[in-house]
């Protein structure tokens, strides 16, 4: 990053964090369902227990470099060329979740509110607000999403309580789902519900403490798995049919039934307005991240001016990727398998043998003294 | 510094104009606002339907309150129906108020799942919209309810409020009916409503066997079905007087806790055993001299309700399971609760074939909590 603001753990939880609530409020709950069924309960907890077990890996092989990221440390194994893969790999990563997310919720309001607005109005509305916030730089993003975060975590809450006349419990068994063999062994690919992780690359290097990185990484987890099994469980319970069905937003379905007596009805306005700034949020740290790759693969000194010219390629793209089958084939095939097989995968072997080569090339110098030409 | 802020400034203008004429395009005053729907079968096309819609118009200036308007047409669905009628008014329709879907009998027992998607995948209407199966054409029911001289916006809100509160019906919401539709581990229920010429009424449930009305439950088993579905609230039940023979007491019941069920297997035959906790005041009886004090004389009323209730329950319960074939209570939920995964529970149950075989065993669990503000007569 450019700013010598250095987060606190609390900030880097919360950064983590929106990445997770996002894909609650996006259909990552109902991939999960559609999956695993009424197991999806049991693989949560499952995945959630293989995700942390990731996530301990992950923070010990970064306990030899507390100042790199996943790129520093890329080119620190494989020079230049890995450094240049590494990097263009995890651009195309955060690039699908900018233009899925946006994809998502630009259907969403066209369907519930904008039905006659132009798609690339919706869509260039986003993108504007985005590339404003990376103009702005990265403390006002990190302080920003801070302010949000908790906001956002108490609308769910809200939705739970809003919906707990219409749950029915027998909804959810058989417990562990079709078969075992569906709930533990193809319910593993639902792990990518932790994308968060993909974050967790870049983190070591921005925080104030970098002993700190642990604990942000458990807390993520364990916070993660827990809302995740609360939003899958309201569903299951409240909408069985959702593991037969195909629909727009889940949660934004669970949304519709909150009411409170005879004065709030109708309350998804308020919900809708929460999520889009919180969509703002995640948008704008994912792309700040690709602004921060960028930076690193060219060594561009003003790179949060390319965020304008980078919103005008994402715009490009979803006009392209509007058509619905095409989209959730990216999110559901593409997204899911690049996150576990790029992230999960090749980043932590990169991790692991860049810890091995540190420990038996002694002499090698670590990533950030490397000399640059 | 200047210069970007002029730039953000135009942003922000450009964006504001831009959605302004989409805000504000349609006021109040452009509204149609519908408060019930209600779909026949079309007299003329058996594959059209007859579309009424009720929309509340405001008096005029001198006086308060809402009239209503019914608009009917002959359409093939839904969608083309509400455009055409769209078309036929100075208004924009919008279904936002709506609070009642009527569908007729007639049609019912053809299916309606066509009918319920169409509608669950409107974003206008709310997901918590009742569900209402009416014994005469809808637009005749709806006729009567514009005419009644109680008419206002929220009357079928508050026709269900009322019925809800003596339990002779139970709520039927759309959202709830779409669910089961899609998923089998119960079946769906309308509120069922009827009219004559002066007065429009709730009579009991309709119960459906996944998108087909079977059957009919009258207001005494719609008692039952809300006491099994833990959806009592309060009601009034009429049973023998213990004490003396031809004559009758009337108990106040309400739900102590919730009901709970045991469903176990043996060979195609479910075993249902029911586990119900009420709690009883006794309001009124058909004799004098009564006395509340005694234990004795409570323990005698404790066990003539007991009697009735299990004997209406198990009325209630084989009628939906022999005559109707339908599980609206989702005794199906209970018995998958026994397995550990889909693949076993499919290879051993075959729910639609097995319920009709079902034996209940009924255990009732009440305590007569004296009765109001006389104990001895």
């Amino acid at each position: 990053m450019n700013s010598d603001y250095k987060i606190s753990k609390l900030e880097a939880i919360f950064l983590i964090l929106i990445v997770m609530i996002n894909k609650i409020i996006l259909n990552v709950p109902k991939s999960i369902i559609r999956l695993t069924g009424t197991g999806s309960l049991v693989n949560i907890i499952f995945v959630g227990a293989l995700a942390l077990i990731l996530v301990i890996l992950i923070v010990k092989l970064f306990k030899n470099f507390p100042n790199e990221d996943i790129i520093d440390v890329s080119e620190y194994i494989g020079g230049k060329i890995l450094k240049t893969i590494v990097g263009i790999g995890y651009i195309i990563l955060f690039g699908i979740v900018i233009c899925t997310v946006i994809i998502r919720f630009t259907e969403l309001l066209k369907v519930v509110y904008f039905e006659n607005s132009p798609y690339i109005y919706i869509t260039g509305f986003f993108l504007i607000a985005i590339g404003f916030a990376n103009k702005f730089g990265f403390k006002s993003i990190i302080k920003t999403n801070f302010i949000i975060l908790p906001f956002i975590f108490a609308s769910i809450v809200f939705i739970l309580f809003g919906i707990s006349n219409y749950i029915s419990p027998s909804s959810l068994y058989p417990i562990l789902g079709n078969n075992i063999k569906n709930t533990f062994v193809d319910g593993i690919s639902n792990i990518f519900a932790f994308s968060g992780i993909a974050y967790l690359f870049f983190t070591s290097p921005l925080l104030k403490n970098k002993k700190d990185l642990k604990s942000i990484g458990i807390t993520f987890i364990i916070l993660s798995t827990l809302f995740l099994f609360i939003v899958v469980g309201a569903l299951l319970l409240v909408f069985p049919f959702i593991t037969h069905s195909e629909e727009l937003l889940s949660v934004y379905i669970l949304v519709r039934l909150v009411e409170f007596g005879e004065f709030i009805q109708r309350a998804d306005a308020l919900f809708i307005y929460l999520w889009i700034i919180s969509a703002f949020s995640y948008l704008s740290i994912a792309l700040m991240f690709i602004l921060n790759i960028f930076k690193k693969l060219t060594h561009a000194t003003e790179h949060t001016e390319l965020s304008f010219s980078l919103c005008s390629i994402i715009l490009g793209i979803t006009l392209l990727l509007k058509d619905s089958n095409l989209l959730s084939f990216i999110e559901d095939v593409i997204y899911k398998y690049y996150l576990i097989i790029f992230v999960f995968g090749i980043s932590t072997i990169i991790m692991l043998l860049a810890n091995i080569k540190k420990k038996f090339f002694k002499k090698s110098p670590a990533p950030n003294n490397q000399v640059k030409t | 510094m200047t210069k970007k802020r002029i730039i953000s400034l135009l942003l922000i203008l450009f964006v504001i104009v831009a959605f302004m004429g989409s805000y504000d395009v349609e006021g109040i005053e452009d509204l149609a606002y519908v408060i019930a729907i209600g779909i026949d079968k079309s007299e003329t096309n058996p594959d059209n339907i007859k579309l009424t819609l009720q929309i509340a118009k405001p008096k005029d200036k001198e006086s308060n309150g809402t009239e209503p308007e019914n608009l009917s047409i002959e359409c093939p669905t839904f969608d083309t129906g509400l455009s055409t009628l769209n078309n036929s008014i100075d208004k924009k329709i919008n279904l936002s108020h709506c609070t009642a879907v009527i569908i007729s009998e007639e049609l019912a027992k053809e299916g309606i799942e066509p009918f319920v998607l169409n509608l669950s995948n409107n974003t206008e209407l709310r997901p918590t919209c009742h569900l209402f199966i009416s014994k005469n054409k809808c637009e005749d029911f709806m006729n009567t309810v514009a005419n009644s001289p109680d008419f206002s916006s929220g009357i079928y809100t508050a026709t269900i409020k009322s019925s809800l509160s003596s339990s002779y019906t139970t709520e039927s919401l759309l959202y709830d009916f779409y669910s089961t539709l899609r998923y089998d581990i119960k079946n769906p229920t309308g509120i069922y409503v009827g009219n004559t010429k002066e007065k429009a009424e709730i009579l009991g449930i309709a119960v459906f066997k996944r998108s087909k009305l079977v059957g009919i439950l009258t207001g005494t088993e719609s008692i039952s079905h809300n006491i099994l579905k833990n959806k009592l609230e309060t009601c009034s039940v009429l049973f023998p007087n213990p004490f003396e023979e031809g004559k009758n007491m009337t108990a106040n019941l309400s739900l102590a806790k919730n009901s709970d069920f045991k469903v176990d297997l043996q060979g195609d035959t479910p075993h249902i055993t029911c586990n119900i906790f009420v709690e009883a005041r006794i309001s009124s009886s058909q004799t004098t001299n009564d006395d509340y004090t005694s234990e004795e004389e409570l323990d005698k009323i404790n066990e003539a309700l007991n009697t009735f209730l299990t004997t209406s329950i198990r009325n209630y319960l084989y009628k939906t399971s022999k005559d109707f074939n339908s599980d609206v209570i989702g005794f199906e939920g209970a018995l998958r609760k026994q397995f550990l995964t889909m693949d076993e529970y499919s290879s051993r149950v075959d729910w639609d074939k097995f319920y009709p075989n079902s034996e209940f065993d009924i255990k009732i669990n009440s305590v007569i909590e004296s009765s109001y503000l006389f104990r001895k007569h």
